[in-house]
This record gives C-alpha cells, sequence and structure tokens, in this order.
C-alpha cells in the first residue's frame, strides 16, 4: 500500500551489487566461464606430462613443468573476453527492459552488473593460478607465481573490460571487437602499401607498439625469444605501463559506454512537486474539471 | 485533431502525464505527439492497433524509453531525472521474458526483485504465487509464455506498487491462467490504491478491469476518457435521410463513424444524445434507433473513426 512505504527509495548500491552478483549465478552464466578456466588449467597440467611431449622452451634454465603454466593464459585472456559477453548474455542493448525497469540509475546499474562479472572472474582466476602454481611444482613456483598472479589478474581483467564496453553499446561484441581487429590490420596494411609508413607505424603501434594493446595483455611475454625460448621483457616497468595504460582505458571505455543511460537527477529536485499521495484504502474520486468533449 | 475527453483532470491527480511526446526508434516514430494523462488510482487502458505505439508508450512511462520531445512526469517526478525514483514505486510486467532469464526459479526471480524494493512483502509474493498455481522450484525456461507472465506478475504487485503497468496483458495468457491474473489483480486493487496502466489491443479481454481507456493511433492519442463516458456518450445512431442531404449541424469531429446502405444511414457520434438527434432531425433526417456500443466496440469505433482521420 502506497501509504504503508511512503515515498519508496531506490535501494543501496552495495546491494544491488551484491543482487546482480547472485544473478550471475542463477542464471547459470558462470558455467562457460568455469569451464574455459578448466580447459587452460587442464592444458596447462597436462600437456607437459604426456609421453613424448617436449617444449622447445626447455632450456635447462627454465624447466617445461614451470614454463608449461603459461599454455593456459591464451585460454584464460579468450574466455575473459567471453566473459564480458556472457554477463549480458540473452539481454541485448535494446532489449534489457528487465534490467533497466528496476529502481536504479540505469547507467549505473549497468556499471553495477560489470563490476559483478569481474567479481566472478577476478577470484576464478586467482583459483587457476593458485592451482597452475601447484601444478607446476618448485621448479615453477619461484619464477613464475607472482609475475603469473599480476599478469593473468590484469590481463583478464582488461580483456573483460574491453569486451564489456562493447557489450554494453552493441548486440555481438565479439563479433565486433574481431571487425574492429580486422579492420585495424587492413589500416595498417593499406597504409604501408600506399608509403604511409609514419602513419602505418603510428596505427600498428595502437596494438604492437611498447605500449600496445599486446604488450599489456602480454605481460613482457616474449615468444620470439631468441632460439625460442620465452623470457619475461627486459623492462618490466614499459610492460606496467602498457598494462596501467589500457587497463585505465577499458575502465574509461565502460564508464563511457555507460553514460547514455544515466539519469541525472535535476539539481534541487529531491521529492515530486505537484504528486500528492492518496490514503490507504480509498480509491481516489475521479472528479476533474470535466469540461465539455473536445473531438 | 484531438479526440473526445482530454483536459478532464488537473495535474495534482493525474499519476501519469505526458505532454507532446515523440519518441524516434531507428528510423520509426512510434510516437509522434503523446499527451496522455492517467488519473491516480485509475485502471487505464491504452488501446490500439499493432504498431500504434503502446509498448513504447509504456516504456517511455517508466523511463525506459528516452523522449525526443515532450515531458514525462510519474507519480510527480519529472523523467529522465525521477526513473529510478519512479521505478522504486511502479511494477512492470513485460510481454516477454529475456531469454537470459530463462534459467532462473521462480523463487530467484522473486528474491532478484526483493533485493530492489524495501517495500517488499514476501508473504504477499508467496500468495500471489500461490493465488497463480506456480511453484518457486520451478525454472522460468519449463513454464509457458503466459505461466511466466504470471510469474513477472507476481514480482510486479509483490513490493505494493503505486503503479502498476502491464504491456498486453491478455497476449500469451490462456483462459484459466488470465481469470487468475485477473482475479488476484482485482483483488489487489480493492485493497490497495494502485493505478494500473495497460496496454493491449484485445479491449474485451481487460474491460471488466478498466475504468479509463485512451485509443491510440499513429503514435498519438485519439481520446481518453472515462469508460463511463465513452459508454453514456458515443452511441450508435441508425437513421434515414433525404437524398441529396447536405448533412447535420453536429460539432466538428463528433462524428466517429459513419456507414450507410441506401438511405440508411449507421453513425458513431460523440456527444450528448439528445443534442445528437435534435441535430440530425434538424437536417431532415428520422432517427430510427439508438444504440449503445460495448467498451471494445467503442474503442474499435474510435479507432476505425482515428484511421478515417
Amino acid at each position: 500500500m502506497r501509504g504503508a512505504h511512503g515515498r519508496a527509495a531506490p535501494p543501496p548500491l552495495a546491494r544491488v551489487f551484491a543482487a546482480q552478483f547472485v544473478l550471475l549465478a542463477a542464471t547459470r552464466r558462470w558455467v562457460p566461464l568455469a569451464a574455459a578456466l578448466a580447459l587452460g588449467g587442464l592444458l596447462a597440467a597436462v600437456l607437459p606430462a604426456l609421453p613424448g611431449v617436449r617444449f622447445r622452451w626447455d632450456d635447462g634454465v627454465h624447466p617445461a613443468r614451470g614454463m608449461a603454466v603459461l599454455l593456459a593464459y591464451p585460454p584464460v585472456l579468450l574466455a575473459s573476453m567471453l566473459w564480458g559477453s556472457l554477463v549480458w548474455r540473452g539481454e541485448r542493448p535494446r532489449s534489457r527492459d528487465a534490467h533497466r525497469v528496476l529502481p536504479v540509475d540505469q547507467g549505473t546499474h549497468e556499471l553495477l552488473r560489470v563490476a559483478a562479472g569481474a567479481a566472478w572472474l577476478l577470484p576464478g582466476v586467482a583459483a587457476l593460478v593458485l592451482f597452475l602454481a601447484a601444478a607446476s611444482g618448485a621448479e615453477g613456483r619461484g619464477l613464475l607465481l607472482p609475475w603469473l598472479a599480476i599478469v593473468y589478474l590484469t590481463g583478464s581483467l582488461t580483456g573483460y573490460l574491453l569486451t564489456s564496453a562493447l557489450a554494453l553499446r552493441v548486440r555481438r561484441p565479439l563479433a565486433w571487437l574481431a571487425l574492429g581487429l580486422a579492420v585495424w590490420a587492413a589500416a595498417v596494411a593499406a597504409l604501408q602499401r600506399g608509403g604511409f609508413a609514419r602513419a602505418s607505424a603510428l596505427l600498428a603501434g595502437v596494438f604492437q607498439g611498447r605500449a600496445g594493446l599486446w604488450a599489456a595483455l602480454g605481460g613482457g611475454f616474449d615468444v620470439t625469444g631468441a632460439g625460442g625460448t620465452p623470457r619475461l621483457a627486459g623492462d618490466p616497468g614499459r610492460w606496467a605501463l602498457a598494462m596501467l595504460l589500457w587497463l585505465a582505458s577499458s575502465l574509461l571505455l565502460v564508464a563511457a559506454a555507460a553514460t547514455p543511460r544515466r539519469e541525472r537527477r535535476a539539481p534541487g529536485s529531491t521529492h515530486p512537486r505537484r504528486w500528492r499521495a492518496l490514503p490507504d484504502q480509498a480509491l481516489p474520486p475521479l472528479r476533474g474539471r470535466r469540461g465539455p468533449p473536445s473531438p | 485533431m484531438r479526440g473526445p475527453g482530454f483536459a478532464l483532470y488537473s495535474s495534482e491527480e493525474l499519476a501519469v502525464e505526458t505532454h507532446g511526446v515523440r519518441v524516434r526508434l531507428g528510423g520509426r516514430t512510434p510516437l509522434t505527439g503523446l499527451d496522455l494523462a492517467v488519473p491516480a488510482g485509475a485502471a487505464y487502458a491504452l488501446v490500439g492497433a499493432e504498431g500504434a505505439g503502446k509498448t513504447t508508450a509504456l516504456r517511455t512511462v517508466l523511463g525506459l524509453v528516452r523522449p525526443d520531445a515532450g515531458t514525462v512526469q510519474v507519480l510527480g517526478e519529472p523523467l529522465p531525472q525521477g526513473g529510478p525514483a519512479v521505478r522504486a514505486q511502479a511494477g512492470y510486467v513485460a510481454d516477454r521474458t529475456p531469454a537470459g532469464l530463462l534459467a532462473l526459479r521462480v523463487g530467484e526471480l522473486l528474491r532478484h526483485h526483493a533485493a530492489y524494493f524495501p517495500t517488499w512483502d514476501g508473504a504477499y509474493a508467496e500468495r500471489c504465487l500461490h493465488r497463480l498455481g506456480l511453484s518457486a522450484g520451478v525454472r522460468l525456461r519449463d513454464l509457458s509464455a503466459g505461466r511466466r507472465t504470471l510469474a513477472h506478475l507476481a514480482a510486479a504487485l509483490a513490493h505494493r506498487p503505486a503503479l502498476l503497468v502491464w504491456d498486453e496483458p491478455a497476449a500469451a495468457l490462456d483462459p484459466v491462467a488470465r481469470a487468475q491474473a485477473f482475479d488476484l489483480l482485482v483483488e489487489h486493487v480493492s485493497e490497495t490504491n494502485v493505478t494500473l496502466l495497460l496496454a493491449t489491443d484485445a479491449v474485451y479481454e481487460a474491460g471488466r478491469l478498466v475504468d479509463h481507456v485512451g485509443v491510440l493511433h499513429g503514435g498519438r492519442l485519439r481520446a481518453q476518457l472515462p469508460v463511463d463516458d465513452l459508454r453514456e456518450r458515443l452511441r450508435v445512431y441508425r437513421f434515414e435521410a433525404p437524398e441529396p442531404w447536405p448533412g447535420a449541424a453536429l460539432p466538428a469531429g463528433a462524428v466517429v463513424a459513419r456507414r450507410a446502405a441506401g438511405r440508411e444511414r449507421r453513425w458513431t457520434i460523440w456527444g450528448d444524445e439528445p443534442a445528437v438527434r435534435q441535430g440530425l432531425e434538424r437536417a431532415g433526417a428520422v432517427v430510427r434507433d439508438v444504440g449503445t456500443l460495448g467498451l471494445d466496440e467503442a474503442a474499435l469505433a474510435l479507432l476505425a473513426g482515428a484511421e478515417e482521420r
């Protein structure tokens, strides 16, 4: 009854975040994420143990079992990007009424869903890192665990946020992502062929440069190192800079994608100006200024 | 041209008030100038053919669609700024369940809603489920579209909203589900001061619920008025007129629909019966019969009139 709840207020944001976190579990959207993470873990744990499998990077310095934990990273990265899309599965941008009709500023509500997705992703990735550390044994632990933890967590978070920004605005975020990459590659190649080497290098640098996306996501891991031996980047500071740059950019992109749905309250407008609450149990008389019909 | 029944209420008495709302979606313009006035405590049916703009009108009222022009005020809050406050007092029953929520159990759907509404009444939610014959443990994807609608109805009612918005209440419901839903709604209305805003293209289905009707055509209202007024003032006049007949002196727009078979004419006319009859007879017509219209017939007549215009 209206009188019983007075002017109902929107819920606290922490409660909304918790509701979104629970919703992602209740709608079973976490299942593909868990499957992809498990697949990554399985690859890293099982492949090195298979008889006859030898990795080129088994150079005696970085033992195969220790380095093989890197095998899990590409699936984790892909799973993170897929997760950005899965969080909104079945709720296209133009048909999110069930989400938007709830009493929260719509822009903030979308950010809270993305945050709830991150809250599922990061513990999952952290659990995988711990598993990999355990599976790699003592030989890989000292070298890889701290680095792995940072790269896996920041890389997956950046990938997730980039896809999330797209998922907030377009129906098929992964397809748009692929299209964007294809357009980028074509543009770089076209500029190169057209003799605009400087422009081509500049454009290529967005992804491949020292602070490019690959540098940020790759964690300084260089598979094209001498003799095919993977090695950590020589300049961790540069990698950290690239990572911070892209993490911040992806956060800004998500915020920008949610901005059009913001419902800003006009300054000073806290309560209705003309609405009169009606007493309980008394249907209002439908009296009015019954004028002549205006056909 | 505005149809019958505008400007009946002052703003203070209105739960929903829109002025000149125009909405463009993609290449379409589903609302071209909506002036909606839903009195507080009314059960208002927005009727119109498919594509008339009914769903867009409801979505606009809840802040789900941003108008390109015009103003919207709901429960005293201007939109879009007041959107969260409006929706905190509103329940919405959409005409379909998004695919992303189909894996939810009915109980999970209700708990999800409960988190958003401090006024949530868990006991009442359970009562609604019981009345609607739903089990909390069943998944939405295992229910028919109609039963899913009932689950959404329970979720929309359990926080005791001041405004209940229901898109196509009869669309997916089988006769049994419809009876259950409407019985619950009638009971809810009798216990609370909820304002109902329904959109339907099947007026006869919602006829027992509503006391106000708005006729939407081409994205704007052609008429909105209390159902009692509609029944009282919209009549079918069967009369014979001499040939050639110059026509009667009736107010512009009063004739909603015209049919003729030989010399006999059947006109649906808005106005006080004695005045209309007098106007026809002064012009030489012989009025044979004056008939009343059911709500659905009246709405159809107004819609047909809108199409003719």
